[in-house]
């Protein structure tokens, strides 16, 4: 079953020479597969920043054969490196400490992170008590190990995957970072037991602006779980309160990947959670009053996604017009689905949503062959590669190569990307909240981790600023409460923002 | 030798079953067919299936009665007696009799298909298979049979035989509409679009009825979220067929679901309109209900949703949408408790579906069985409790802890406050 689910990929720049690297996952054969085994491993890609990646696996510290899923990078012990949690579908996950000079070092049952015994998908880091040491979300998929595997069968009497619905769910679990490079499993003192498990995707959000990230997990034929951080160390489950848990119909979708943004410049972050085919991927726009509405349909999300099988997914503003995109990565979960559903295919097109202000518009078409080439993609990442402003996309595929799009023409409009270096609060600064004011457009983003589908993306912020060519203001409100403001910034260019260091007139 | 025509639709499902279901009917020595119609003998009655006009149907159900007792080895004495109870509200009774004469005439083709396409209208698929493949492996040469053989292996989803079967219907009859209409919704399901989309244009050649085949065709582009398409189709259909819930309750979809948004006031438009030729359908209700939560009706959406839920045969998942709207509206306290109860029921479904599992594993295990009972009068699911005990068998119902439940079940099956979920 987990063949079928995975990999997942990430941007990380592990080398801190201000290009993201590339980190790609990998699965492995069964544990009783000796003879013609494959030692497959995770492999990590330096970007030469000549447009050229080089393999740098090697010697790296992470030639550790195992069934990786999911990624999530965060420096941990703000010692400025970024490091890697890596979940896998059998065995333990793993930590791995980025010790410099391209080298990382296994730490994970020194941290307590092991999550064993559990099938391991999407992670994130989030300093949910903001003390500002990043803590640790891990989504757990369900019971299933290949020996409790359940044959069930298509049609024709051949054996294929079961729905998740045959196993029981395992739920997340939450990690807190004590120091000192230890974790302590908190998930009951949390209050996160009860959660009802099949967890594929992760995002962190403040949804009610309280300067608090509460957690989404994006669940698959099971609730959506909106965890709203309590302030205390506990998490209250609320999703069914706010309006994500399930689709409008009342009933649980199959949620793959899950990503958080300010679609409408509301200051809110909504919610874009993908699906199985038939099913039509979930907007759900948050209203401000702590709810949420399945804008699916009203948004232009649901039409086109009806045919697809959508699993990695975040919204970016590729055209830097000032307005949050959507990329969603899909492939079907059946290699034979044509035979059953003939109109459907295995490999599929990524979808690209470009938002009008007050819709999206499916325009993949118009964006060059290689985007809508089919693939059996699952996981998608972005960063900008090529340094040149404007993002790139990575999507990996199960069974098949990845592909790397560089997005070309994307930088007509100008633009900022805001790197926070957090002091007092964790080092990334995730939870960090950005907003950007140019002219007429007022944006918000968030630092996060997490979100898309077993992958993360780079944690800088990129604001589109359209024809702008001055930033009025820019206000970064910081985990540890700080709040910097920087005002008439210059358009095309990286800021570096380090907590508590903003200058006026910078 | 009896013969048997078309006459009427007998059953819910007129749109997509254009002369699928019809039931054969006597008419004394006349007889209709889809394709080759002979005129009664006599004028037709007003009474629905009724041929004999010029008797009451007391008279005349006592004189087929006469004739089947007097005929005990003839099969289509008793035949006639049982499509008479089938067409004046006895369908119990016709039942009854059917299975009699097919279990005492096993070689009646007839008898086969009579049964066969009762199953078929009572929405027992599974039950009508056996009787219909055996009568369509006894009369290859009658289309109209080989055409229920097919519609009840397509409802099996049995695709690949429900295809056989309508094309052997087709080579007996090759401008049998019937036939190509359930090929359309053969690849509809398993097929592809093009697969369908042609099938749909050769009974359109050929159907005196063509909305049927526009609607397939509408749904078919809707489930491709071709919204232009699928508009033009449905607009063909409701051309011929204005007076049909099902046309409009899709058009509502259409409007609602494809464009953006921008159509909303028409698909809410749609759906009453669906709702006034279908005024107790409770998906076109919540569909309803849903379209005017989009639009922020939120007092009408409650209205729409509360009406849904009274004829929903699962009204649990509308307890979310109901939930919503109320919050919505102001009614805070209404709609959390309508959000307790969504919650309940997914706490029940959740461990019902494990019980259930354990007890299709081993049938036997009374415990598991009491153990439902007791989950279903925690969370007032009565009906289902009442229905897990008198699954248990005559020896276990001598048991102290079948009694015991029993009476609580009893007990409760009084009037009750909130929703019953299956």
């Amino acid at each position: 079953m987990p063949e079928s689910e995975s990999p997942g990929c990430a941007f990380v720049d592990f080398d801190g020479d201000g290009r993201p690297d590339i980190l790609l996952l990998n699965g492995a054969d069964w544990p009783e597969v000796k003879a013609g085994r494959q030692h497959t491993r995770v492999a990590l890609y330096h970007n030469d920043g000549n447009g050229k990646f080089t393999d740098v696996t090697r010697g790296s510290g992470l030639e550790i054969e195992m069934h990786a899923m999911g990624v999530a990078v965060g420096d941990y012990d703000n010692d400025g490196r970024e490091d890697l949690y890596i979940t896998c579908a059998l065995g333990p996950s793993h930590l791995f400490h980025n010790e410099g000079n391209g080298h990382f070092k296994e730490v994970t049952q020194q941290a307590g992170v092991e999550n064993a015994g559990h099938w391991g998908t999407s992670c994130a880091w989030v300093d949910y008590d903001r003390d500002g040491k990043l803590d640790l979300i891990v989504g757990n998929y369900c019971k299933w190990t290949p020996a409790t595997d359940v044959a069930c069968k298509d049609k024709d009497g051949k054996k294929t995957y079961c729905t998740p619905t045959v196993y029981g769910g395992e739920p997340s679990r939450l990690y807190h970072n004590e120091g000192h490079g230890r974790f302590r499993d908190v998930t009951r003192s949390a209050g996160l037991t009860h959660l009802p498990g099949k967890t594929l995707g992760i995002t962190i959000l403040d949804y009610d602006d309280d300067g608090w990230p509460d957690i989404v997990l994006a669940n698959d034929t099971e609730p959506n779980c909106l965890l709203h951080n309590e302030h205390n160390g506990t998490f209250k489950e609320v999703g069914l309160a706010a309006g994500v848990a399930l689709a409008d119909t009342g009933t649980p979708r199959a949620g793959m990947g899950i990503d958080a943004g300010d679609i409408d410049n509301s200051g809110r972050p909504s919610l874009l959670i993908s699906s199985f085919s038939g099913e039509g991927f979930s907007l759900f726009q948050n209203q401000g009053n702590s709810l949420f509405r399945d804008a699916g349909a009203d948004w232009g999300i649901h039409a086109p996604s009806l045919q697809r099988m959508g699993w990695g997914l975040f919204f970016f503003d590729y055209d830097l017009d000032g307005h949050l995109d959507a990329l969603v990565a899909n492939g079907h979960l059946y290699a034979e689905v044509a035979r059953f559903h003939p109109d459907l295919t295995y490999a599929e097109a990524p979808l690209l949503f470009h938002n009008t202000g007050a819709r999206f518009e499916e325009v993949s078409a118009s964006h060059g062959a290689d985007l809508i080439r089919p693939l059996v993609a699952r996981g998608a990442a972005y960063a900008d590669i090529d340094g040149d402003g404007d993002l790139d996309v990575l999507l990996t595929a199960n069974d098949g190569a990845p592909r790397l799009l560089r997005n070309d023409g994307g930088n007509r409009n100008h633009w900022l990307r805001v790197k926070t270096v957090g002091v007092k609060s964790n080092r990334d600064g995730i939870g960090a909240k950005l907003v950007l004011e140019a002219g007429a457009l007022k944006q918000t983003r968030w630092v996060t981790s997490g979100s898309s589908y077993l992958s993360a993306s780079e944690q800088i912020v990129t604001f589109g600023l359209g024809a702008a060519t001055n930033v009025d203001r820019l206000t970064i409100t910081w985990p540890s409460g700080q709040v910097d403001r920087y005002t008439h910034l210059k358009p095309d260019r990286v800021l570096i923002a380090r907590e508590g260091m903003s200058k006026v007139g910078e | 030798m009896l013969r048997f025509c078309y006459q009427r639709f007998w059953g819910t499902e007129k749109a997509f079953l254009l002369g699928l279901i019809a039931f054969p009917v006597l008419v004394g020595s006349g007889c209709r067919t889809p394709n080759a119609v002979s005129p009664p003998s006599s004028p037709p009655s007003t009474a629905p299936g009724n041929a004999l006009p010029s008797h009451s149907a007391e008279e005349t159900r006592a004189r087929l009665a006469v004739q089947a007792e007097l005929a005990p080895e003839d099969p289509d004495a008793a035949l006639r007696l049982a499509l008479f109870d089938r067409d004046h509200d006895a369908v119990p009774q016709a039942e009854q009799e059917l299975k009699a004469i097919h279990a005492h005439f096993p070689a009646s083709a007839e008898a086969s298909y009579q049964l066969g396409s009762l199953y078929l209208n009572l929405g027992h698929p599974e039950e009508a298979a056996a009787p219909l493949l055996a009568a369509a492996a006894r009369e290859q040469g009658r289309a109209e049979i080989q055409v229920l053989a097919a519609l009840a292996c397509f409802r099996l989803d049995r695709s690949a035989e429900a295809e056989r079967y309508a094309r052997a219907a087709l080579k007996v009859d090759p401008n049998n509409a019937a036939a190509y209409l359930l090929l359309a919704r053969v690849y509809s399901s398993h097929g592809t679009a093009a697969q369908s989309q042609a099938a749909i244009q050769e009974y359109l050649k050929r159907a005196s009825d063509p909305a049927p085949g526009y609607y397939l065709l509408a749904r078919m582009y809707y489930r491709q979220a071709d919204a232009a398409n699928a508009e033009r189709a449905l607009q063909r259909a409701l051309q011929s067929d204005a007076d049909n819930g099902d046309y409009w309750a899709l058009l509502g979809h259409i409007y609602g679901d494809l464009n953006n948004g921008a159509r909303l006031t028409e698909a809410i438009t749609a759906y009453k309109k669906a709702l006034a030729l279908k005024p107790h359908d409770s998906e076109v209700h919540a569909s309803l209900g849903r379209a005017l939560m989009r639009g922020q009706h939120w007092e009408e959406a409650t209205g729409e949703l509360r009406l849904a839920m009274q004829s929903a045969p699962d009204p649990g998942p509308l307890l979310y949408s109901l939930g919503h709207s109320l919050l919505r509206a102001g009614h805070s306290d209404e709609g959390r408790s309508a959000l307790n109860q969504y919650q309940a029921y997914q706490e029940y479904i959740r461990s019902s579906a494990r019980l259930k599992g354990a007890i299709k594993a081993n049938p036997q295990d009374r415990e598991s069985r009491y153990a439902l009972v007791r989950l279903c009068l925690r969370y007032h699911q009565y009906g289902a409790a009442r229905a897990t005990l008198n699954a248990v068998g005559p020896l276990g119902r001598k048991e102290t802890a079948w009694q015991k439940l029993n009476k609580e079940v009893e007990t409760a099956l009084s009037p009750h406050d909130g929703p019953d979920f299956q």
